[in-house]
C-alpha cells in the first residue's frame, strides 16, 4: 500500500547560475513536490542567483558585514563583483545563445508564448507545495551577498553537513 | 568541562565539522568537545552532521560573536 510507505524525499543541488539549469531544476523539485515528494533545494556558488532577489547586492551597511580578514582591496573587488553578478531568476543567461543578454530576453519571450513557468512563479509555487530551500552559508559570504538579496522563500541557511544528512535520507539526489 | 577545544572562528563550512571530527576521534568514548564557531550554517550543521555520525549533540549557545557547541562522543 502506497499510503504505509515512508514518504519519498529528494535533495537537488543547485550550483549553475544558468538559466535552463536553474529551470531544470525547479521543474523538477516543483515536480517532486507535486507527487508527494519531500524536496530541498540546496543552492550554491552562481545557483544562489536563481534565488536573489532582482539586480546588485546592496552593499551591507555597517555592523551587518561579517568578519573579514581585511585583505587589500578585498571590499573593492566585491563591489565590483556584487555589479558583475547581479541575482534574480530575470538575470540568468541561457547555457548557450547568451547573445551578451538578449538570450534570456528571447528565452522568457518563448516560455511566455509557449506558456512556460519561469522561475519567479516556479519558486513561489515550490514554496507553497512544501520545497525547501536552503542557501549555503559558505557561498553566499564568500560572493558577498547579504541574506536579505534572497528572496523570502529562502528559510534555512546551512552548509554541506545539513544538505548531506538530507542526502541520505533521499531517495532522489541531483546536482544540477 | 570539554576535554577538548576546537576555535573555528572564522572559518567557513565545512571546516568546522571536519575539524571537529577531527577532535572527536582524540578524545575517548564518553568524554566531549567543545567547538566554538561563527559561521550561521554551523547552526544548522551540527545537529544535522550529529544525526548522521550519531555522537550527542550536548548543547548549543548561540552569543554575540557566534556559536558555542559541546559533543559528547558516543562510540
Amino acid at each position: 500500500m502506497v499510503e504505509e510507505q515512508r514518504r519519498k524525499k529528494m535533495a537537488l543541488v543547485l550550483c549553475s547560475g544558468e538559466l535552463d539549469k536553474a529551470l531544470a531544476c525547479m521543474n523538477i523539485a516543483v515536480g517532486g513536490a507535486s507527487m508527494g515528494m519531500e524536496v530541498i533545494v540546496f543552492a550554491t556558488f552562481f545557483g544562489l542567483n536563481a534565488f536573489r532577489r532582482d539586480g546588485v547586492a546592496p552593499a551591507p551597511a555597517a555592523g551587518e558585514e561579517p568578519r573579514r580578514v581585511g585583505l587589500f582591496g578585498a571590499r573593492f573587488i566585491r563591489r565590483v563583483f556584487a555589479y558583475l553578478n547581479p541575482g534574480g531568476g530575470g538575470r540568468l543567461n541561457p547555457s548557450r545563445f547568451s547573445f551578451g543578454g538578449l538570450g534570456r530576453r528571447l528565452m522568457a519571450y518563448l516560455m511566455r508564448d509557449s506558456r512556460m513557468a519561469h522561475l519567479d512563479e516556479l519558486i513561489p509555487l515550490g514554496a507553497k507545495l512544501g520545497v525547501r530551500y536552503i542557501a549555503c552559508t559558505t557561498s553566499l559570504e564568500a560572493l558577498g551577498i547579504p541574506r536579505t538579496n534572497l528572496r523570502p522563500e529562502v528559510t534555512t541557511f546551512a552548509g554541506v553537513a545539513t544538505f548531506l544528512a538530507d542526502a541520505l535520507e533521499s531517495d532522489v539526489q541531483l546536482f544540477i | 568541562m570539554a576535554e577538548k577545544t576546537v576555535d573555528c572562528v572564522g572559518l567557513y563550512c565545512p571546516v568546522p565539522i571536519a575539524q571537529a571530527a577531527e577532535a572527536l576521534a582524540e578524545v575517548a568514548v564518553g568524554e566531549t568537545i567543545e567547538v566554538l564557531a561563527d559561521d550561521p550554517g554551523v547552526e544548522s550543521d551540527f545537529p544535522s552532521w550529529c544525526r548522521v555520525t550519531g555522537h550527542e549533540l550536548v548543547s548549543m549557545e548561540r552569543a554575540a560573536d557566534g556559536f558555542r557547541i559541546v559533543i559528547r562522543r558516543k562510540k
